[in-house]
This record gives structure tokens, sequence and C-alpha cells, in this order.
């Protein structure tokens, strides 16, 4: 931000678009620019069609063959826990409901007496991520604890009435927000499932969606973002 | 290199949404499908990014997975199937490469015609698309910017990556980059 050979980009056209859909973003400007897709339709699709024009440039990729029997291994992990079943949601729609008394509409996600035990960050590395979170000046540190892939911060969370807080990645490259779980008490604290398949590396940007009750029905966020963070390492 | 349209083409695209979209479905025999039609080009996309073998067929398993999974929110009208496909084996391995904390690949400005030599069904599909005019575009950029914006596609290097591959201070290497995203984004909105 003060590298003194940047460029004032003041007033110029803004090609956030092209560089997301390239990828060549990071940190806060990565963040911003993720932010803007979640928000802003005209935006999302301009990366879209970045990377569509992009894209052409796959067919300069030469092509190679994998392991003969890589395709079966991969059909046999069709059902593994890879796979999110459809009723991935149960659980957390669950606990979205304890929630079901709430003033003037708005609900929160309370925390359930005893029930859970508080999570336990044991992994070696923990990562925290500081979300902005809509209506609170100050940021709320979430820990994410890569080995049981738990993103856990302070509650309560304020969720609307018949609705669910449901917790997105976007992995580095991608500007696709990825549907993790759904936000629900876990002692003093609120806890989301966040596995992937692949590790998510420092850099990753979270977002928090308000969405039907269950989760989004589309596999992307549907509902208002109140919430978004990068994660880095504690 | 900017073929026509041809019938080839348009037939291989139409197996292919067919495939994803039954994907969706849940579908395994149109998985098998789309996997056979498709797994050279993707496990290429992954080995330029992982550069090597096993980190990539590793990738291409998750890149599947993935595939089987968000299938279902592929829009045929909005994208083509494959390059749909290969942007999610190209970020999936480039998140690979990240997470590992590996350095990327050495650099290679050697992949500039390949697909003039081996053109496969999707390759032809590809350069009907969107190449001729994306090529023509690149071509009227300095040759640093061309250069840049696509070592950031095929590599998937960020800012700070490329301006320590190219020993340049970051804000130099946005400059460039930037200026040549905007002419690239006029030269692509002309005449549409």
């Amino acid at each position: 931000m003060t590298d003194p050979t940047a460029p004032d980009l003041t007033g110029e056209p803004d090609v956030a678009a092209a560089e997301l859909a390239l990828g060549l973003l990071e940190g806060p400007e990565r963040a911003a620019a993720l932010r803007r897709t979640l928000a802003d339709p005209a935006f999302a699709r301009e990366v879209d069609r970045w990377r569509e024009q992009f894209g052409a440039l796959f067919a300069h990729v030469p092509s190679a063959e994998p392991a003969p029997h890589l395709g079966e291994r991969v059909i046999a992990r069709l059902d593994g826990p890879a796979r999110p079943a459809p009723g991935m949601w149960k659980p957390l729609a669950i606990a979205a409901s304890v929630a079901v008394a709430g003033l003037s509409g708005v609900l929160l996600v309370r925390p359930e007496p005893a029930a859970v035990p508080p999570a336990t960050i044991s992994a070696p590395a923990p990562m925290v991520a500081a979300f902005m979170i809509e209506g609170h000046d100050a940021p709320i540190v979430a820990t994410y604890d890569s080995a049981s892939g738990r993103l856990s911060m302070p509650g309560p969370m304020p969720v609307p009435a018949g609705k669910s807080a449901q917790l997105w990645a976007i992995l580095a490259t991608d500007p696709a927000p990825h549907p993790l779980g759904l936000f629900h008490a876990a002692g003093e604290r609120v806890e989301a499932d966040a596995k992937s398949p692949t590790p998510m590396p420092p850099g990753t940007t979270f977002a928090i969606s308000i969405e039907p009750l269950g989760g989004s029905p589309t596999g992307a966020p549907t509902g208002p973002v109140v919430g978004s963070a990068t994660l880095t390492r504690a | 290199m900017h073929a026509p349209s041809t019938p080839d083409a348009a037939g291989a695209r139409e197996r292919l949404v067919e495939a994803l979209v039954a994907t969706g479905a849940e579908d395994r025999s149109a998985f098998r499908t789309l996997y056979r039609l498709t797994s050279a080009k993707l496990f290429g996309v992954c080995l330029r990014i992982c550069g090597d073998r096993q980190a990539a067929e590793d990738v291409l398993s998750d890149v599947y997975l993935t595939i089987w999974k968000r299938a279902g929110a592929f829009e045929p009208g909005r994208a083509s199937p494959i390059t749909w496909l290969a942007t999610i084996a190209r970020n999936r391995a480039i998140d690979w490469r990240r997470a590992s904390g590996r350095a990327p690949p050495a650099r290679v400005e050697d992949i500039a015609d390949l697909a003039d030599d081996r053109a496969s069904a999707e390759d032809v599909m590809l350069a009907d698309e969107q190449a001729g005019r994306l090529h023509l575009c690149l071509d009227q950029l300095e040759q640093r910017q061309r250069d840049a914006i696509r070592t950031a596609f095929f590599e998937g290097l960020t800012y700070g990556e490329l301006a320590q591959r190219d020993a340049v201070p970051l804000g130099t290497m946005k400059s460039w980059v930037r200026r040549g995203l905007l002419r690239l984004k006029d030269c692509m909105s002309d005449d549409d």
C-alpha cells in the first residue's frame, strides 16, 4: 500500500475482475475483490466473463494421461466422506432451530448450556480469521482448527428468524465460494464445520451469509453477506 | 489455430455438456464418460501447475470429486463446459501448490503453439470459442505485459510471485499488468 513505486490508480478504470479471474491478487486486495463478487452481481458476472475468455488459453496446455487406475479410484471415492450427503445440513439445522425464540425478528444462536464442550484447539499451528461482522465495530476473531475442520468464534451470532448463518470459503484462486457448514452453538461459542477436500491455506477468505433455514439450496450464497475474514496463521 | 466452428467441435461440446449435466444429477455412468472425455486435458492442467505426477494425480482426484459435487451448478448457457472443468483443475492445483509451500514451477515460455500440434476435440472446442479474439488482443500488448499475463494464467502466479520472478518491485509489476489488462479489456470489448 505504501510501495513508493505503486502507480496511483485513482480514477483509472478498474481491472479487479480480470485480476481475480487470473488469481493475481493476494491478501486484503483479494479479500476486497472477493467481497465484491459476493455483493455485486455485475462484478461477479465480469469475473465469470474474464474466466471464460482466459479459458481459451487452456488449449495451449498439453494434455497428459493420468495413471490408468485413477478413474476407478475416483469413482470408488464418490460416496466417501468427501461427498457431502444431501442430509449434511441436518444437525446444523437442528442447532439453528434451537434459536426459535427471538426478539423483534432477530434470533441468536445461543450457547446451549453444557451441551457441547467448547472447541479445543489442539492443532500445533492453529489459524485465525478476524471477521468483520456487520453491526460490530471490532473484529471477531475466529479460530480454525485444520485438523478437525472446525471454525469457532465467540457467540452469540445474530441470525434472523427462520434463517441460518452459513460459512463459505473462497480458496486462493477460485472466486466461486465453497459452501461450508451452518453456524451452531457450542458452549459460549458458535461453530461451523469448515472441512475442505484440500487443506485451506492462509489467505483463504471466509464469508458468512444469511441463508434459508438449513443452508443455501443452490450451493452458492443466496442471501446477504454479513461478515468476511481472511485466514492467517496465529 | 483460430479454427472455425466445425461439426466435430460442436458435437464434442454437446457430448460434454450432456455428460456434465447428467453428472449434476448424480449419474455415475455420465461421470465415467466425463472422466474419459476430459481427464487427459485436466491432468495436463494439474501437471503443469503442480510440477510432479504424484501430486498432480492427487489433485486430479480431488478435482473430479469437486466436479461430482459441483456439476449441478454448471449452467450450460453461461459457461463453456471445458473451460468450467479446466478452471476447477487449475484452481485446485494452485491451491495445492500454495498449501504445500512449493515454489512455482520453472519459467516456461514454450507453450505458445502446442495446441496446433496435438489438437484434441477439447482443444478445437477451446480454439473455437474465444481464442481468436484473445490472441489478437494479447498480441497487441507489450511483450512484458503479455508474458506476465500468460505466466499468471499458466502457472497460477500472483503479483507478488511475478514480481519476485522478474526481480522487479511489486508496484512496477502491478502497474505493467494493470495497464495490460486495461488494454486487453478495451480490445476484447471492441465491436462486441
